[in-house]
């Protein structure tokens, strides 16, 4: 067969529109292929569940007590009692979870310290916290050095863990945030550290907001309204924190203890998305962060648009939206939003729904 | 004792038998008998060709002569035959005598005379050898005319229809073989000549095209199958000529993906590039190109290789037990050597798939010179984003290019310098957004590679010298931000080294290679996040699970340096049957870390020195008992330096120690014809020192890994391979291996992460006539190792899932499937060549399990499937 110039474009073009055709088309396989839909409906509540835990004050010393509320959901509204143990074994380097696995599965009785049971529970965090979920050296053993101090998580935090247990639910682990000094840091970082530090607050939500239509649904204690299939726009708003911390405003903030001594003399902290001072270990540097803000979102029947909306560190917007559509059967339903800052602040809202024709 | 030809022992019998005058006497004068006043005498004595068809019969002939009166013979004739072939023989001798004129009366006359002429049989101690061979193309084998074959070269001769040559006596001793001829690229050996013997040599060489044609399938590779001194493969090694790697399905043409389709490597997870050699960890195994090391064979994604095929000469993979040349590796060696740039005129090479564009280009200038430029680039990212599909999501899109450029020159047929630059850069980036940012999921790799290394090679007769320095620097940075974790790796290393090398065959029996392997490399470093992200082997984790969110961060330097000369000497015993290889290799090294303990205050950093030395002796047995029977057997000690990346003082542990191992081979081969073999192998190796991490809950600072782990791996290949035969060739190739460790000495063996038990591979390539090719290539392979998942916790801080595990390593992936395809077709297109080729992956769209994936309670477990069928059209176009 004579090649000719013509044949050549010809052949050229077809390659080319294979090509296109391909790249088109290999890319949907390749995403069909690869990534399978598992979608666990954890928004949806079928069975008891632990929701979330607050920790009452937010951060506490070693040594000191602190109240663990648990909430708890469930269908029918009849919620189990939940039992609480404190965990005292540290998790090994090889183990990539976020508590020790003696700790979980088949109880450990050395590792549990049982705490108490019911809704609100009071704890004791062990004097040596920071040695064993801290950056103070651990106890060597006979002969040798002192060990490996715990690295802080990404807020500069160290945290006790607590397990939760629900008849017919899973396991649950909240953690209370421990006040340990500040290692490893220069001494001037240190003092800046220990100057401006003021400890985690709780999160507060400070409205729950419903629309329809773009009009306000009231809620009438915790109850609203609303028709089977419709779709109502939930806004949670919590306290707006200042940016920039000015005296007088009431709000104790990382700087205030240098330049307005009287905004911290009442301890009052805002309960939004506060700001706090942070050791940077890669600068070796403290510096002003802000927390970072997640509202999850559950339901006992219906549609959630999203599960869990959030507010990164650097948006300052102090409130998240979702949507709710009522599912198609009339009956009351149970609505729960939690609201959690990254220092492991946390608290909730639950509302009734009544779906009517 | 041999037949000797009829020599000059021939008889002469000077009978005059007629002395008659030449010339007609005057009628006139009175009659008188003339006298013979001289007779002839033989001047010039040629001798006789002994007839092949006589050999070892003596004979006689008795002829008649007529000498002129110049004493030329004008006439002569057989009086007494001996036989036609000894009359002829004799007959043409005869007639290139000369005489002294005879005298007849004085005077010049012509006369008559008997010559007897006499062939005898002589036996004489023999002082030569006679040199037979045949000279065929590297790949086609067919059979070469033409080529002129010269011996020191004073004497020559050319290869006839067959290919065939013949030199008759070559003098004893080590000789300097020359080949060469229009289209074949001049290449030396030196062979060894015995007086009597007869050497048969056969010669696979390298074929150019003739200039403005296009490439043909032999000048990919340029080594003759004999090289002198002899270069000896490892003790268990699997090469591929890089024109047949080109054509294994699968591959998209890249030549040095064939390495994933040799016994003894397990298959990598779709898209990692990893390779796993007789059950070592990835980061074990090294990859030389040219003798230089480089971080890693493949681009990010595994689709290509960092290097251009056009520069590829031919891939050697050599699972383990290889020779002291090579060390720093507990694992496999893949050694990629690079063409020599041989040809003359220009060439040059175009291809183009979905997944990137190349272009390379090669040219001769004047005589000796010689350049090649190569540059490849992604460009699938591109595509995707032109049609508007963001796939970046959940497929990372690897984004590459690769460059290469030599120069190089040729002082002599025997001695050359090339100087090379290899560029590789990748960048991988994804994200995955969502309403709740700490869900976010992003992250961003790069790794810069570059090396700049020069290569002086002289080969002489019997003795070999090579050099090569080289420079390096590797820049990696990866960055990930998943459940609001953030982690970051940066590693800039600058490195330099040298290899020299010197083989000589100082007997006919006893080669010796001597040489240094040097490298010293510097590397700053910087980490953030988890300690124990990234997930390191051991650790016990699921695809899909949040990762630990506890925090450091670290900056530290190391430097690594390492002297190691070695010395391997090759016995051959019993005509060549029995060959040892007995060698040791030296390998001190030493290392500064920065900072031997995490940063306390404002405590000024103390640094860490460590030296280590160690001395690991090689040693090899071939055992010959057939001419198709190859028995071999073949051990090692190894060690490698603990990485860089392990020698934090916060994430690492600054005072590690050099993993070692062992590493025992044997293996029987068998030739069934001249193009099929067989052959199986049977391996065990053994690892102590590996760096695993602390199982204390409270490790002692500056020890978060410690040097306890144990490793075992052992196992059985087979090979079944049919080389070039009738357009055919392919192989079939099965592995059975287990791979075990242990976290320290007192914990139990466990199944190693990467253990892959059974992998049966086949490669099969036919060409059709009308420059149309086939090639199918199948896998079939245990599934990956993981641990069971066997319930869950709720983290209520986290608002997250982390699951419970069962036994370590107890579960595996489903068996894993593929069959690939390749058609192509070569149209010629005046003096250059259009490849138009199809590569389907997967074609039976089998559901391969890439990985399990949970839901987000892990309450339910489904399969990350790879990639269902995935064609590729290619076009390669070379000139």
């Amino acid at each position: 067969m004579r090649i000719t110039r013509s044949l050549i474009e010809r052949a050229l073009a077809a390659l080319r529109r294979a090509l296109e055709r391909w790249a088109k088309a290999a890319p949907l396989w390749m995403l069909i292929s690869c990534v399978p839909t598992l979608d666990a409906g954890l928004s949806t509540i079928t069975a008891p569940r632990v929701l979330a835990v607050r920790v009452e004050p937010a951060e506490v010393g070693p040594g000191e007590a602190v109240s663990l509320v648990t909430l708890v959901a469930s269908s029918n509204g009849a919620a189990p009692v939940p039992r609480v143990w404190r965990c005292d074994a540290r998790r090994t380097l090889s183990e990539s979870a976020s508590v020790s696995q003696r700790c979980t599965g088949d109880r450990d009785a050395a590792a549990l310290a049982f705490v108490g049971e019911g809704e609100r529970v009071r704890a004791n965090i062990p004097a040596n916290a920071c040695e064993l979920f801290g950056p103070n050296p651990p106890e060597p053993e006979p002969g040798e050095p002192a060990g490996r101090p715990v690295d802080p998580d990404p807020t500069g935090g160290y945290f006790v863990p607590f397990r939760v247990a629900i008849e017919g639910g899973a396991d649950a682990f909240a953690e209370v945030r421990v006040r340990c000094p500040l290692a490893g840091a220069p001494p001037s970082e240190v003092v800046a550290f220990n100057r401006a530090d003021r400890g985690n607050e709780n999160t507060e939500i400070a409205a729950v907001e419903l629309r329809s239509g773009g009009e306000l649904r009231p809620i009438e204690g915790d109850l609203f309204r609303v028709r089977t299939g419709e779709t109502v726009q939930l806004s949670l708003r919590w306290p707006s924190c200042p940016a920039v911390d000015r005296c007088g405003d009431g709000v104790c903030g990382p700087d205030d203890e240098r330049s307005c001594s009287a905004d911290c003399a009442t301890v009052e902290r805002c309960r939004g998305a506060e700001r706090y001072v942070f050791f940077d270990r890669a600068t070796r540097a403290v510096i002003v962060r802000r927390e970072s803000m997640r509202a999850a979102f559950y339901q006992s029947a219906g549609t959630l648009k999203y599960e869990r909306v959030g507010r990164a560190e650097a948006d300052t917007s102090a409130f998240v939206q979702n949507d709710w559509t009522a599912p198609a059967q009339p009956g009351e339903q149970r609505l729960w939003f939690v609201l959690r800052d990254d220092r492991g602040g946390a608290s909730w809202v639950t509302l009734r729904a009544m779906v009517e024709r | 004792m041999s037949l000797a030809r009829a020599l000059r022992s021939s008889l002469f019998v000077a009978v005059v038998l007629a002395a008659r005058p030449a010339r007609a006497q005057r009628a006139e004068q009175p009659a008188r008998t003339p006298t013979l006043t001289r007779a002839p005498t033989l001047l010039r004595f040629v001798e006789a060709t002994h007839p092949e068809s006589e050999r070892g019969r003596a004979a006689t002939v008795v002829l008649q002569l007529r000498v002129n009166e110049q004493g030329r013979v004008d006439e002569a004739r057989v009086t007494e035959s001996a036989g036609a072939a000894f009359d002829r023989a004799a007959l043409e001798a005869v007639r290139q005598f000369v005489f002294s004129p005879a005298e007849i009366d004085g005077r010049p006359s012509a006369v008559r005379l008997a010559y007897r002429y006499q062939f005898t049989i002589r036996v004489e101690a023999p002082t030569t050898a006679e040199f037979v061979g045949v000279v065929r193309s590297r790949n086609a084998r067919a059979p070469l005319a033409g080529v002129t074959v010269s011996i020191d070269p004073t004497e020559s001769t050319v290869t006839d229809g067959q290919g065939r040559f013949r030199f008759a006596r070559v003098a004893p001793g080590a000789r300097v073989v020359s080949l060469s001829g229009e289209r074949v690229v001049v290449q030396r050996v030196t062979e060894h000549f015995e007086a009597g013997q007869r050497v048969e040599a056969t010669y696979d060489v390298s074929v150019t095209p003739p200039r403005g044609a296009p490439r043909s399938e032999d000048e990919d590779d340029v080594e003759l199958v004999v090289t002198a001194p002899p270069v000896r493969r490892q003790a268990v090694t699997t090469d591929v000529s890089a024109e047949q790697a080109r054509r294994v399905p699968g591959t998209q043409g890249d030549v040095l993906r064939v390495v994933e389709s040799l016994p003894g490597v397990a298959r990598a997870t779709a898209g990692s590039g990893a390779l796993v050699v007789w059950g070592a960890a990835p980061e074990d195994t090294r990859v030389l190109v040219d003798g230089v090391p480089v971080p890693r064979l493949y681009h990010d994604g595994g689709f290509r290789s960092v290097l251009s095929g056009e520069l590829v000469s031919n891939v050697e993979l050599a699972p383990g037990a290889y020779g002291a040349a090579y060390g720093r590796a507990l694992g496999g060696l893949v050694r990629v050597e690079t063409r020599g740039l041989e040809e003359r005129g220009t060439h040059g090479a175009l291809s183009i798939d979905a997944f990137d564009a190349s272009a390379s280009m090669r040219a001769s200038i004047g005589e000796r010179a010689r350049v090649f430029a190569a540059v490849r680039r992604a460009h699938l990212w591109q595509i995707l984003g032109a049609a508007g599909i963001d796939a970046g999501g959940f497929v990372p899109i690897p984004r590459y290019g690769d460059a290469q450029l030599r120069v190089g020159w040729i002082f002599s047929p025997r001695e050359r310098v090339d100087f090379t630059v290899l560029l590789s850069t990748d960048f991988t980036e994804r994200s995955v957004s969502a309403a709740d940012p700490s869900r976010d999921r992003r992250e961003r790799r790069t790794l810069d590679v570059l090396r700049v290394y020069g290569r002086y090679t002289r080969r002489d007769d019997g003795f070999e010298v090579s050099i090569v320095p080289y420079f390096g620097a590797d820049a990696s940075a990866s960055r990930a931000q998943t459940s609001g974790v953030a982690t970051g790796v940066d590693n800039v290393t600058l490195r330099a080294g040298l290899r020299a090398s010197m083989r000589a065959r100082v007997r006919s029996w006893l080669s010796l290679e001597a040489g240094i392997d040097a490298e010293i490399s510097r590397s700053e470093l910087s980490r953030d996040g988890s300690v124990s992200l990234p997930a390191r082997e051991g650790d016990v984790r699921v695809f899909g699970q949040p990762p630990p969110d506890q925090s450091n961060a670290d900056r530290w330097s190391v430097w690594h340096a390492g002297l190691a000369p070695y010395a391997e000497a090759t016995v051959s015993l019993a005509s060549g049957a029995v060959e040892l290889v007995s060698g040791v290799r030296v390998d001190p090294y030493a290392r500064a870390v920065s900072r031997r303990a995490p940063p306390e205050g404002i405590s000024p950093s103390i640094g860490l020195f460590a030296q280590d030395f160690r001395a690991e002796p090689r040693f090899a047995a071939r055992f010959r008992p057939h001419r198709r029977v190859t028995l071999r057997a073949a051990f090692g000690a190894v060690g490698q330096p603990p990485a860089a990346d392990d020698l934090s003082s916060i994430f690492g542990t600054p005072s590690l120690l050099a993993p070692r191992g062992t590493q025992w081979a044997a293996s029987a081969a068998v030739s069934i014809t001249d193009t099929l073999s067989a052959e199986a192998t049977g391996f065990f190796t053994e690892s102590t020192q590996l760096a695993m991490r602390s199982a204390l809950t409270a490790p002692l600072r500056a020890e978060a890994l410690v040097s306890r782990g144990e490793g075992r791996a052992y196992g059985l290949q087979v090979l079944l391979r049919q080389a070039l035969f009738r357009n055919f060739f392919g192989w079939v190739t099965y592995s059975f291996s287990r791979s075990e460790r242990k976290n320290s000495p007192e914990s139990e063996w466990r199944l190693f992460d990467f253990d892959q038990t059974h992998v049966l591979g086949l490669v099969a390539s036919y060409t059709l006539p009308f420059g149309f090719e086939l090639g199918a290539r199948a896998r079939l392979s245990s599934g990956f190792v993981r641990t069971p998942v066997t319930g869950s916790y709720y983290d209520a801080r986290r608002d997250r899932y982390e699951p419970l595990f069962g036994p370590q390593n107890s579960d595996r992936l489903p068996l894993f499937f593929q069959l690939d395809l390749r058609a192509s077709k070569k149209f010629r297109i005046g003096v250059s060549e259009l490849e138009l080729s199809l590569d389907v992956q997967n074609v039976t769209a089998q559901r391969n399990a890439e990985e399990f994936v949970f839901d987000e309670s892990f309450a339910r477990r489904e399969v990350i499937a790879g990639l269902p069928i995935l064609p590729s059209l290619g076009a390669r176009w070379t000139f």
